[in-house]
């Protein structure tokens, strides 16, 4: 891996809520235009990392982070504009999140908040992102209904649209198939493998055989430890340098 | 297989029944009350053509003719079986009590007159102590108690989402804490002491800042039921955004948009229904709340409505129908037809009350249903 193609740069990262650390200094690099896997049981730190990446953890009150991380070089905690920097990175929760608006709304919500209110652009790119989520044929005769509405597996999907509506360099996906059927989750997996070219995806999973189908490389995560970190094709091959990954992409324990 | 003791289901169905009696026990009250107020009031709805003259016997006396043995028959057989048939002029001339002379000079005081509910509702004349001619005209009351609502209403909506808002979204966990005990110590301060507050600080307030001549008007009992209505708002307003689960937070401020844009768009949709309550459960207080516009509001027959600009006149005294009932129901004899109109203004207020919570609930399922 080279330096320049690092899209993501962490050092170091600390992150405890309270007394209760959960990551205990990882540092890793996430190279630009490619899906990187993050795979871990329960409790080991993914969801806080993502947070900390695209800062909403500001919003934690009692959470405090020390190290490193730096996006193009440029250190997330300093940016100026955190709004600005937000709409740079998409955001998947693992719980579907319908937002109490129209189905259009959800999508529309992030490009019209920053400017942008051309009804014909807009209405291009609320189709565009449903239809990379694949919810496009769905519910493309009933964009004004409300976006809470709509089964578990489809808010999920509005929740890929709304995180590609704002053109994200960063992709992050926390979970987003648990709600989903294989057959959505394929297509889904698909539009990734294409706009991986384009934009940087971080997919945080529970079924390590997506991030084997998925990503080109691959962390393990333990109680807040970075276990082991490589080619995807490595880290599945059996032969980890860690036992320890070995035994849980093999399913032995998490 | 495990059996039930039926200690166990015994004291189960006794528990049901408990909790389902103190349910129903709530829909009991409001009917029972509903027709207490409309029992006692009753007479002058069913009976329209009603004496409601309550003339005294030193005013029938300075009628010519009449000396006060005569006056004084008069008025007791009237009141004798005043509850009974109602002192007509048939029934008076048919005793023989008075010639029919005398009778056209007296009919001013004892004459049979209708009741009549438009008349009731329309005119704003109210002289319900009146020897010789009492008028029962609501419609400057009704205004009162709007003009009084509403304005308050204006003050108190703005600042108590605004506050909610604040203390929900954005404050410091501390300050939240400070400011949620200050508001509930808000809520306990006691009516009257809200309306001496009203008569005492806010009248000289008025008067200084604004040249009124009186300072407890519309503009005082309206601040004063604002500084009532306000934690109201502001602790059901805030229970309601605190309702809104945190992923929508997350989910919007992950969206990149501020926080401004997550609270309006977001937030305020979601918690729509619970922030109506709140500014519907504020409107409640205004319009039932007795004492402080009592106090402050001065407590003149007023129409502070009018045609010209600025349509309400803040700084005119008003009387509320809260605030009219309790001043006089301690004044009127039992059945007398003063006691019963003030019946009326009870049903009244009722009506207004129900009114205020069924278009709540009409909104709140509209917008449901959007």
């Amino acid at each position: 891996m080279v330096e320049s193609t690092a899209k993501l740069k962490i050092e170091d990262l600390k992150i405890s809520y309270g007394d209760k650390q959960v990551v205990h200094g990882i540092s890793f690099e996430i190279p630009r235009n490619e899906i990187f896997g993050v795979i871990g049981p329960a409790q080991s730190g993914k969801t806080s990392m993502l947070k900390v990446i695209n800062r909403t953890i500001d919003f934690t009150a009692n959470a405090h982070v020390s190290g490193n991380v730096k996006i193009d070089g440029e250190d997330v905690f300093k940016v100026k504009d955190v709004y600005g920097y937000r709409r740079r990175i998409g955001m998947v929760a693992p719980l579907p999140v319908g937002l109490p608006l129209t189905i259009y709304d959800n999508v529309a919500f992030a490009p019209r908040s920053f400017g942008l209110t051309d009804k014909d652009q807009l209405d291009a790119l609320v189709q565009r992102c449903l239809e990379q989520a694949a919810l496009w044929d769905e519910v493309k005769d009933r964009l004004g209904s409300l976006g809470t509405k709509l089964s578990g597996g489809q808010q999920q999907r509005l929740t890929i649209a709304r995180a590609l509506s704002h053109q994200p360099e960063v992709l992050c996906l926390d979970e987003f198939s648990i709600a989903i059927d294989p057959v959505t989750t394929m297509k889904i997996e698909d539009v990734l493998k294409e706009l991986s070219s384009e934009m940087t995806i971080i997919l945080v999973t529970n079924l390590v055989q997506q991030a084997r189908r998925l990503a080109k490389n691959t962390m393990f995560l333990l109680n807040g430890e970075l276990i082991e970190e490589g080619a995807t094709d490595h880290i599945f091959s059996g032969k980890a340098s860690n036992p320890k990954t070995n035994e849980f992409v093999s399913g032995a324990f998490g | 297989m495990l059996h039930r003791s039926k200690g166990k289901a015994l004291r189960e169905a006794l528990i049901e029944w408990l909790i389902r009696i103190c349910g129903i026990s709530a829909v009991i009250f409001v009917f029972a009350i509903f027709f207490f107020v409309f029992w006692e009031g009753k007479g002058l709805i069913f009976n329209n053509k009603v004496n409601i003259n309550t003339a005294s016997i030193e005013a029938i006396t300075k009628v010519e003719g009449i000396d006060e043995s005569l006056a004084s028959k008069i008025v007791s057989t009237r009141s004798e079986i005043k509850l009974e048939k109602r002192l007509t002029t048939e029934w008076l001339l048919k005793e023989d009590l008075l010639d029919e002379d005398t009778f056209v000079l007296i009919e001013p005081f004892i004459k049979a007159k209708e009741f009549s509910f438009w008349k009731f509702l329309t005119t704003q004349e109210w002289y319900p102590a009146s020897e010789s001619n009492p008028r029962y005209g609501v419609f400057a009351l009704i205004a009162g108690t709007f003009s009084v609502t509403l304005l308050s209403m204006l003050i108190s909506v703005p600042f108590g989402l605004g506050s909610a808002l604040f203390i929900s979204e954005f404050c410091s966990p501390k300050l939240k804490e400070t400011l949620k005990i200050i508001i509930e110590l808000l809520a306990a301060i006691p009516s009257v002491v809200w309306g001496f507050i009203g008569l005492t600080i806010m009248n000289q307030l008025i008067m200084s800042i604004f040249g009124a001549q009186i300072g407890i008007n519309v503009l005082n009992g309206a601040i004063i039921l604002a500084l009532m209505s306000v934690p109201i708002i502001v602790s059901i307003g805030e229970d309601a955004l605190q309702a809104v689960p945190d992923s929508y937070r997350e989910a919007a401020i992950g969206l990149g948009v501020t926080r401004w844009q997550m609270v309006y768009k977001v937030l305020i949709p979601a918690a729509k229904n619970g922030l109506l309550a709140a500014v519907l459960l504020g409107i409640g207080r205004a319009i039932g709340e007795t004492m402080a516009v009592l106090m402050a509001t001065g407590h003149a027959v007023n129409n502070p409505f009018d045609g010209d600009f600025p349509f309400l006149h803040a700084l005119e005294s008003v009387k509320t129908l809260t605030a009219t009932i309790a001043a006089e129901l301690g004044e009127t004899a039992r059945g007398s037809d003063h006691y019963q109109v003030l019946f009326i203004v009870g049903i009244l207020l009722f009506s207004i009350t129900f009114l205020v919570n069924l278009t709540a609930d009409l909104v709140v399922k509209g917008i449901k249903n959007k």
